[in-house]
Order: structure tokens, then C-alpha cells, then sequence
């Protein structure tokens, strides 16, 4: 077991008012697991993969990784965001090598990190800074760098949502490749995402959300070969069924 | 606490010092008859100069945003207008406004003037700013459904400028506060153009002596502005908040001790019959060509005659000043440079302060509750009206030169330590989450991400902060205190002497035309390139 989601509440409060946000859940990751977290919007999936990779506290309940509670900079566990977040003052290659320097990698930071911009198809652009790429160029760089910390677990916040459709097929491709390599990281994935299609095509396991309060619904095993084709039918059996328990 | 109790309490406390003091026998009565007076003409002064600049910035900012022409020449000419020393030319209007109209109404246009020209620009500016800043998508939005005319205006246009100009229109009181005490400090010197006021009365009791009466003065001063900023300014930001492009859902804290509603319904209604009269004005000159022209032409007309005026000014002082150069004219250049040298003092004590500060007090929310309204009422508080009771102090127990580089940091900190801390709170969420969850700390944090991320709002800060430094220069470097003079050497000096001394207008205009100089050619050479490299390097899209 890589990691442990353990009775997780969370209530934020508002003008004085407590919204419960999170309602007990309880869920464990395993070793090349591709977790994909759907829901309709406001259920607070992003929130609960927060609380995963310990950026917010939950107001009870724990979350563990490799049997410790989880801490906020654990380099084992990197995030993907929705937007980005590169620093507009360095390039691609120092906005990497920033956050090896950090894990104390410091002397082949410049190699591992040309080693991730290629792994992404990004070399050549490792001295452009950010504003010069386009929007899947960017999180090609966001993949790169949760990659170069070589993490175990990957967390990542809707990474494809502001990408358009063919950009985002390939880097979905490029990812599963990287998944599932062995040599690389990471063992395993944790993905929140709105699009149930992207889900099933990604996804080995669905973990499906109620409405406000978040709880957990479904958690489905996605037993379809890969590489997955999208006008399978038994393709779309699954996202038929996934749409079924959202709604 | 809430800042709200924090004032309450301030005011209580200065109220219950007055008692004592009126208790103790240090103040009689009959001094104070005439101080409701003084703050009623100090607070209308600042009134009327509120509403021209509101005009003012309303007009200047949407023509300056929609008219690309216009555009060229309007903003590097309310660039420059930002950056001159307004103090400096005070005496200059003083005597154009006398010439106008004789006796004390010209001394009132000419303060009103002064204070007017330092609400103005940042105000306009604003406006420019947030009519340009408009989301591409909402204007394009109102195009595609075709809200066209004056119900844009209504609908997407003013209301778009309401949080920056309700921002501004705060500092550009805090800074009026500032012009009107200075103006009545000012022409205090001079018996025929006295201005009755908080601002001369502060400047009367510390000469003559009246401690007591002094500090009154101050905490009513004090009193004023905080119950302005409790009654006017909090309710307006809550009510401002509402027209931000935020729709990040971040929970805005309930700022206010008491619920307010009937003065922020008051603000709402004022606000549209002012954007009401706005539109109708809009479509009138937008839709009829003769009034527009008209409009136009009388325009062009005031203007060339305000310009050929003041050019007849220009050129007649300054033949005569060529004529006759004053004899410490040659001193100028080292003057400002002393003066420059009296300024960089401050403003490092200033950068060695405020960055890490702003970044302490944005980043704990303790602090942020406890600290803020602290500094925000010490901030409010017109460094100069500090300065009398300051001089009694550093005349009797140290030197001068201390007292004005404690006035200048005053002067100074303020615009550094809240810009700073706007830019911290402004460092997007997910960027500090890339911090938190890489693990970046210590030195790598500060030297790659904290740093970088203040920079522009430590350009802006800065920017400012030298704008109201120089200012202040014009009070720090001389003063009258019981009928003797206290100078430093340096440009301030320089100008309040050949103003008030011995009267020169041909150094006066000497000493404005080198300052001016000064300042610009700093802001061409410093600051202008770092705000452009700031902007494109340094800004999170």
C-alpha cells in the first residue's frame, strides 16, 4: 500500500456559516495505480486532492504515505496544476532545476533536468521563459518538473483542462508511456478531472463523488486492455456507467 | 480585532486626553471655540478638491483609455505631472490665483489647487487602468450581445472602474491630507494669506509654545481621519469588492464592526446618479456633432489661453531672471544633490525595513488582523503634521538633519511597506503551493521566488515613495520656530527661502525648473526602465 486516505472530513466556514465539504472518505492507493477523481463540479475533488498531497489540513480525519502522515513537502509526492504555476522570472530549465536545487540535488540539476525536458518533447526550449509557450508547452514544463523530483506518487488538478483536445490527447499518451515504464517515475497516479472520457481512457481505477457533501459514491476498476480506443463500445459502456452514478 | 475597534478605541483615547488636558488646566476653552471652525473649513477644502479630481480622473482616464490619439500624448504628460514636486509650485499659484482673484478666495483656489493636483493622477491613472484592464472576454461579451452605447457604459465601463477608483480615491486622501496641512503650514509664514485651518493651527501653537494645544490640534486631526476612514472608506471598499474580476471564490473577512448598510445604499445611489449624470452627459456630447465640436473648440481654446499664460509667465520671469541671476543660483546643483543624498538615506532605511516586513505581516494572518490597522492609522496620519511637534523635540535634543530624515522616512515608508504587502498577497495561490510542495525554503525561496515576485510591486512602491519623498523635502529642510530659523542645506531650502525669507520668484522658478528636471531624469534613467522589466519578466499573467 502506497498511500492512505483515512476518514477525511473537511468543513470550511463562511460568514459564519459551516460548509461541510468532505464527508468521510476513505480510500488506499496501491503501487501502479492510475487513480482518476470524478465528480460534478463543486464537490470538492480538487480540495480532497489537496488534502492528499498535504497542501490543506483536513479537519479530521489523516491521510498517510508509506505508513507516515503525510507532510506538505515530501518529495516523493508532486503535484501537477491546473494552471501551471511556472515562475514567469526563470526558464523552463531553471523552473526545474529550482525545485531540485530544493530536494538537494543540487549538482546534477542541470542534467536531470535537461534529462525531463526531453522526456516531455521539450528540448531545445530549455532557455524560454514561460510566457513565450503556448498553454501545452507550459504544462509539458509542470509535467517535466513533477517528474524531475522523481516522485512516487503523482497528484495532479484537472492538468488538461486548459488544453486543447489534440495537445491533450498527446500528453495523455505520453503519460500513460511514462506510467507505466518502469524506469521512470511515477509508480503511481492520482488525477482529478471533470471529463469522465478522459477518466476511462486514463484511468485503472474511477473513484466517483457525490455532490456537496463530497462522498464517495463508486470506486470502479477499469478492466479494459490498453491502449484504449475510444469508439470501443465497451468503452463507452464504462463511461455510460461512470455518467450514471455522477449524475 | 477588528480595525473598526482599534479605531474606536484610538479615537476614545485621544477624546479622554483632550478632557485631561482641558482637566489639568493646560488648555482653556476659549482657545478651542475656534478649532470646529478650522476643521470645517480644513475638510471642505479637501471636499471640493475631491470632487474636481473625481471629475477630473473620470474624463481624463476614459478619453486617455478610448481615444488612441489622445492616448499618446495623455499619458506621458500625466506621467510627468505625477512625478513634479506639486509643493514646490504652490507659491507659484499663490501668486497666480492673487493675480486672479484678490484676497483670501485666491489663497483658497490655490490650496484647493494644490491638494486638487494631488489627488488627481493616481486617480486617473486608475481609471486608465481598470477601463483598459477590462477582461477581453467580458468586453467581448458585451459586443457580441450587443450592449452598445449607454448601457454599456452603465453596465460594463463604470462599474469596472469602481474598485480601482474607490483605491486610489483612499490614498489620494491619505496624500491630501498631507497637501492641505502642508499648504496651511506653508502659508502660514505670511499674515495676509493665512488659511485658517487644522494645518495652521498645528503650526500656530507649536510657536507659540502651547504644547497642550498642539496635540489637541493633532488628535482632532487624527480624529477626523479616522472617523472618515470608519464611516466612509471601509464601507465603500466592501461595497468596491463587489465589482472585482475575482472569481476565484476567495472569502472576503467581514471587515466591519457594525453593519453598515443604509451608508453603503447612500454610496450605491450616489455612485449611479453620478454614473447616470455621466451617461447622459456621454450620449449627449457623443450624439449630437455641433455640441461635440463646440465642446471641442472651447476646449482647445481654454487650453491654448491656460498655456499662452502661463508661457507670458514663463518667458517674462524669466528674461527678468536673466537679467539678473540670483546670486545663489550657482548653489542649486550642489543643493539638489544634498538634498538626493538626504532622501537615499531614507529610502534604505525604508527597503532594509518594509521588504521584510511587509512579507511577515502579509503572510500571518495574526499579524495581518493585530498589525495592519495599526500601521494603516499610523500611515494615515499626514507625516507633516508630525513634523511641529517634531522640531520642538530635535531642535531642543539633537540635530536637525535627524529630524528630517525621520520626516522623509515617514514620508516615504507607507507607499513601500502596502505596496509590498499588496505584492506578497498577490503571489498566486498555486505558486506558493509549487513552494510548499517542492519543499523551496530558506535563501532558494527568498532569492528565486519571494524576491522576484516583489519586484514589481517594489518598483511601484518605490516609485511612489520617491514622489513623496521629495515632497516632503519641501517642508523638512526649513523651519521657523520661534522666531528663529532652522535650515539644512538642499533644495527645499533653497525654494521656502527665496519663497518666505527674502522673496525671489526668479530662484523660486529656478529651483521648481531643477528639481523637476531631477526627478524626471531619475525616473527616465531608474525607475522607468525597471517598471518596464518588472512588467514583462517578473508579473504572473
Amino acid at each position: 500500500m502506497l498511500a492512505e486516505i483515512k476518514n477525511v472530513s473537511k468543513t470550511f466556514e463562511s460568514e459564519g456559516n459551516k460548509i461541510l465539504a468532505l464527508d468521510n472518505i476513505n480510500f488506499s492507493v496501491e503501487d501502479n495505480d492510475f487513480i482518476c477523481i470524478v465528480g460534478p463540479s463543486g464537490c470538492g475533488k480538487s480540495t480532497l486532492l489537496r488534502i492528499i498531497v498535504g497542501l490543506e489540513k483536513p479537519t479530521s480525519g489523516e491521510v498517510f504515505f508509506k505508513g507516515e502522515e503525510i507532510a506538505p513537502d515530501n518529495p516523493k509526492v508532486s503535484m501537477v496544476f491546473q494552471n501551471f504555476a511556472l515562475f514567469p522570472w526563470l526558464t523552463v530549465k531553471e523552473n526545474i532545476e529550482l525545485v531540485l536545487e530544493s530536494t538537494k540535488k543540487e549538482k546534477d540539476a542541470g542534467e536531470i533536468a535537461c534529462k525531463y525536458i526531453k522526456a516531455v518533447g521539450l528540448d531545445g526550449f530549455e532557455k524560454v521563459y514561460p510566457r513565450e509557450l503556448s498553454g501545452g508547452m507550459k504544462q509539458r514544463v509542470g509535467f517535466a518538473r513533477a517528474l524531475a523530483v522523481e516522485p512516487v506518487l503523482l497528484c495532479m488538478d484537472e492538468p488538461f483542462s486548459s488544453l486543447d483536445a489534440l495537445t491533450s490527447q498527446n500528453l495523455k499518451d505520453e503519460l500513460l508511456i511514462l506510467w507505466a515504464d518502469a524506469n521512470m517515475p511515477p509508480d503511481a497516479v492520482i488525477m482529478v478531472t471533470h471529463n469522465v472520457e478522459e477518466a476511462v481512457y486514463l484511468a485503472n481505477r474511477i473513484i466517483v463523488l457525490s455532490p456537496r457533501p463530497g462522498k464517495i459514491v463508486a470506486d470502479l476498476k477499469i478492466e479494459l486492455e490498453r491502449p484504449r480506443n475510444r469508439k470501443d463500445p465497451e468503452f463507452y459502456r464504462w463511461v455510460d456507467k461512470v455518467y450514471s452514478l455522477i449524475v | 480585532m477588528k480595525k473598526g475597534h482599534f479605531i474606536l478605541g484610538i479615537i476614545l483615547f485621544l477624546i479622554s486626553i483632550t478632557l485631561a488636558f482641558y482637566f489639568f488646566d493646560y488648555i482653556d476653552f476659549p482657545e478651542l471655540q475656534l478649532l470646529p471652525y478650522y476643521a470645517a473649513s480644513s475638510i471642505l477644502r479637501m471636499g471640493f478638491a475631491y470632487f474636481f479630481a473625481l471629475c477630473f480622473a473620470l474624463s481624463y482616464g476614459y478619453i486617455a483609455a478610448t481615444d488612441q490619439n489622445a492616448r499618446k500624448f495623455m499619458l506621458p504628460f500625466l506621467d510627468i505631472l505625477q512625478s513634479v514636486p506639486i509643493l514646490g509650485f504652490f507659491p507659484a499659484a499663490v501668486l497666480f490665483f492673487i493675480n486672479l482673484i484678490n484676497g483670501r478666495l485666491g489663497v483658497e483656489i490655490a490650496a484647493v489647487f494644490l491638494i486638487f493636483t494631488s489627488m488627481a493622477w493616481n486617480m486617473a491613472f486608475g481609471v486608465y487602468e481598470s477601463l483598459t484592464s477590462i477582461p477581453k472576454e467580458l468586453a467581448e461579451a458585451a459586443n457580441s450581445f450587443g450592449i452598445h452605447g449607454w448601457h454599456r457604459l452603465e453596465s460594463l465601463t463604470l462599474p469596472a472602474c469602481v474598485p480601482k477608483l474607490v483605491y486610489n480615491s483612499i490614498i489620494s486622501w491619505s496624500v491630501g491630507w498631507f497637501f492641505l496641512v502642508a499648504s496651511e503650514i506653508i502659508s502660514a509664514g505670511s499674515e495676509s494669506y493665512k488659511l485658517p485651518g487644522l494645518g495652521s493651527f498645528l503650526i500656530d501653537t507649536t510657536y507659540a509654545g502651547k504644547t497642550a494645544l498642539m496635540l489637541v490640534g493633532l488628535s482632532t486631526l487624527i480624529i477626523i481621519i479616522l472617523l472618515l476612514e470608519l464611516f466612509i472608506w471601509k464601507p465603500m471598499q466592501s461595497w468596491a469588492n463587489k465589482y472585482t474580476y475575482d472569481y476565484s471564490g476567495d472569502k472576503k473577512p467581514g471587515e466591519f464592526i457594525f453593519d453598515l448598510r443604509i451608508i453603503k445604499q447612500l454610496f450605491r445611489s450616489i455612485f449611479e446618479t453620478f454614473s447616470r449624470i455621466t451617461v447622459i452627459l456621454y450620449i449627449l456630447f457623443h450624439g449630437h456633432r455641433l455640441i461635440k465640436n463646440i465642446l471641442k473648440i472651447t476646449g482647445y481654446l481654454v487650453l491654448i489661453s491656460v498655456f499662452a499664460y502661463i508661457a507670458y509667465i514663463f518667458i517674462s520671469s524669466f528674461t527678468k531672471m536673466l537679467l539678473n541671476i540670483p546670486d545663489d543660483a550657482y548653489s542649486i546643483p550642489l543643493a539638489i544633490v544634498y538634498s538626493f543624498l538626504r532622501l537615499s538615506a531614507a529610502y534604505v532605511f525604508c527597503v532594509i525595513w518594509t521588504i521584510p516586513a511587509a512579507y511577515f505581516i502579509a503572510k500571518s494572518s495574526k499579524a495581518s488582523l493585530y498589525i495592519i490597522p495599526i500601521m494603516e492609522v499610523a500611515a494615515s496620519i499626514p507625516a507633516i503634521a508630525l513634523f511641529p511637534a517634531m522640531v520642538v523635540i530635535f531642535i531642543r535634543y539633537g540635530s536637525l538633519e535627524v529630524a528630517a530624515i525621520i520626516l522623509l522616512l515617514l514620508g516615504m515608508q507607507w507607499y513601500l511597506l502596502f505596496n509590498l504587502i499588496a505584492g506578497v498577497r498577490s503571489i498566486p495561490k498555486d505558486a506558493q503551493n509549487v513552494a510548499t510542495s517542492f519543499g523551496i525554503k530558506g535563501t532558494l525561496y527568498w532569492r528565486k521566488v519571494i524576491l522576484p515576485a516583489m519586484f514589481p510591486s517594489f518598483v511601484t512602491g518605490s516609485t511612489t515613495a520617491w514622489g513623496g519623498g521629495w515632497n516632503t523635502l519641501i517642508v523638512a529642510e526649513y523651519i521657523v520656530f520661534k522666531g528663529s530659523e532652522y535650515h539644512l542645506f538642499g533644495i527645499g531650502y533653497l525654494l521656502d527661502k527665496a519663497t518666505f525669507g527674502s522673496p525671489n520668484p526668479g530662484m523660486v522658478l529656478l529651483s521648481v525648473i531643477g528639481m523637476s528636471i531631477t526627478i524626471i531624469i531619475l525616473n527616465r534613467l531608474i525607475w522607468q526602465p525597471l517598471y518596464r522589466k518588472a512588467f514583462s519578466k517578473y508579473k504572473f499573467d
